[in-house]
């Protein structure tokens, strides 16, 4: 069931499930979109309950049209993965079904999934079952009559962020880029990136929050990646910049300073000046000679 | 012979780069060589002779003169090697460019 909301002048479609009614001083609480709770109060209804208005259109003719509509929205998609039997298993969606985690994780048929939870009372799921990730990504097999019950009270999932296919669990859904890097035992300079299905990926800078729900998929790459390497003289050189100068590239390369180095370009000799400044590019030549040629 | 690597390194340099042997010398024969900017023809074919040659500890042969931005002594007009007719500059080179690669350049630094 789709319902529109208007609230403070602006509209919001959420996807209800159920809606928990609260008689506690806590605000009203709504489930929607596979049970992650919203609340409705902001601070500003709280200081100003005169202004606070909802209406509620239900709207159920109208589904499908929202939906695709919501799904053209201009965020990126993140990858998804879970860890069964602490292995990785990439998923193809946050929502997937029981049966398709299995058959990729590789359960024996007979086994029965079950959700790991942070304290007792984990979740057995059916096959058919529809499991949303973001509700907890951390599974293991175990045999039907070993299965546990159901008792209502759940603890808090365990969550598996993974960087560089890696996985670590956390009982924190939401991180800061800092946490994530200390948490995967990273130098604080790593760079993370969180892993979408579009090309897009997007930087975490140390105090970015990162948020579970988003998507727990990353990567890293290092810094100073740039390789550049050239031959001076014969020689390959590496360096870890895109430019040099021209006293930096005999001094690697162990030629005098008072001697000239050219670079080819395009199988032409030019020399450069002692106190440039040059862009490095990848498989550059450059060849010396000393200056004390002289006519005779 | 001369090192393969140095070999190797002036053949990425000149792609058309042929050895030629006479009278018990080696020479490099460098089709198209582009002579620094400013100089007539801007391509010419040349020949590096990198053994003592004519009082020089090596030398580099034009198949036609260049003309650059200073006057050159240009001592070695048509000298007969591999069958053509080649000419030469006076110019010595520093000791210290040992590599082939380096001898070509310093000749041509001569055009500069």
């Amino acid at each position: 069931m789709l319902v529109t909301l208007g609230y403070f002048g602006k509209e919001f479609t959420r996807k209800f499930r159920k809606i928990v009614s609260q008689e506690t001083e806590v605000p009203p609480a709504i489930s929607y979109d596979g049970g992650v709770r919203d609340t409705l109060h902001t601070e500003e209804a709280r200081i100003n309950p005169s202004k606070y208005s909802m209406e509620i259109k239900i709207d159920k003719v109208g589904q499908t049209a929202v939906l695709a509509k919501s799904q053209k929205s201009n965020n990126p998609v993140a990858k998804w993965a879970a860890v069964i039997e602490d292995k990785f298993v990439p998923a193809p969606q946050r929502r997937v079904e029981v049966r398709v985690l299995k058959d990729q994780a590789g359960v024996a048929p007979g086994k029965v999934l079950v959700r790991d939870l942070g304290g007792d009372n984990d979740v057995a799921l059916k096959n058919d079952q529809t499991v949303d990730l973001a509700e907890g990504n951390v599974f293991y097999a175990i045999a039907e009559c070993d299965a546990p019950k159901s008792t209502g009270h759940h603890a808090t999932p365990k969550l598996a962020f993974f960087v560089d296919d890696r996985p670590e669990e956390s009982l924190r859904g939401e991180q800061t880029g800092r946490m994530i890097r200390e948490l995967f035992s990273f130098k604080l300079d790593v760079l993370l990136f969180r892993d979408y299905q579009s090309p897009n990926d997007k930087l975490i800078g140390l105090d970015d929050v990162v948020r579970f729900v988003d998507g727990p998929v990353f990567y890293t790459r290092r810094p100073n990646q740039l390789t550049i390497t050239v031959k001076i003289n014969g020689n390959d050189y590496v360096f870890h910049q895109a430019s040099a100068s021209v006293q930096e590239l005999k001094k690697r390369a162990g030629i005098p300073l008072a001697d000239v180095l050219t670079k080819i370009v395009n199988s032409q000799m030019v020399p450069l000046d002692d106190n440039a400044v040059i862009e490095l590019q990848c498989g550059e030549v450059f060849v010396s000679h000393p200056r004390d040629n002289a006519s005779s | 012979m001369y090192p393969q690597d140095q070999v190797d390194e002036l053949k990425g340099l000149y792609s058309g780069l042929r050895l030629i042997e006479e009278a018990g010398v080696h020479y490099f024969l460098m089709p198209n060589v582009l002579t620094p900017k400013g100089c007539v023809p801007d391509k010419v074919d040349a020949l590096l002779c990198p053994s003592a040659r004519d009082g020089y500890a090596s030398r580099l042969f034009f198949a036609k003169q260049v003309a650059g931005p200073r006057p050159l002594n240009w001592n070695a007009n048509g000298v007969r090697i591999g069958e053509r007719n080649w000419h030469a500059y006076s110019w010595k080179i520093g000791a210290s460019a040992q590599r082939l690669a380096q001898m070509v350049s310093s000749h041509l630094s001569a055009l500069v």
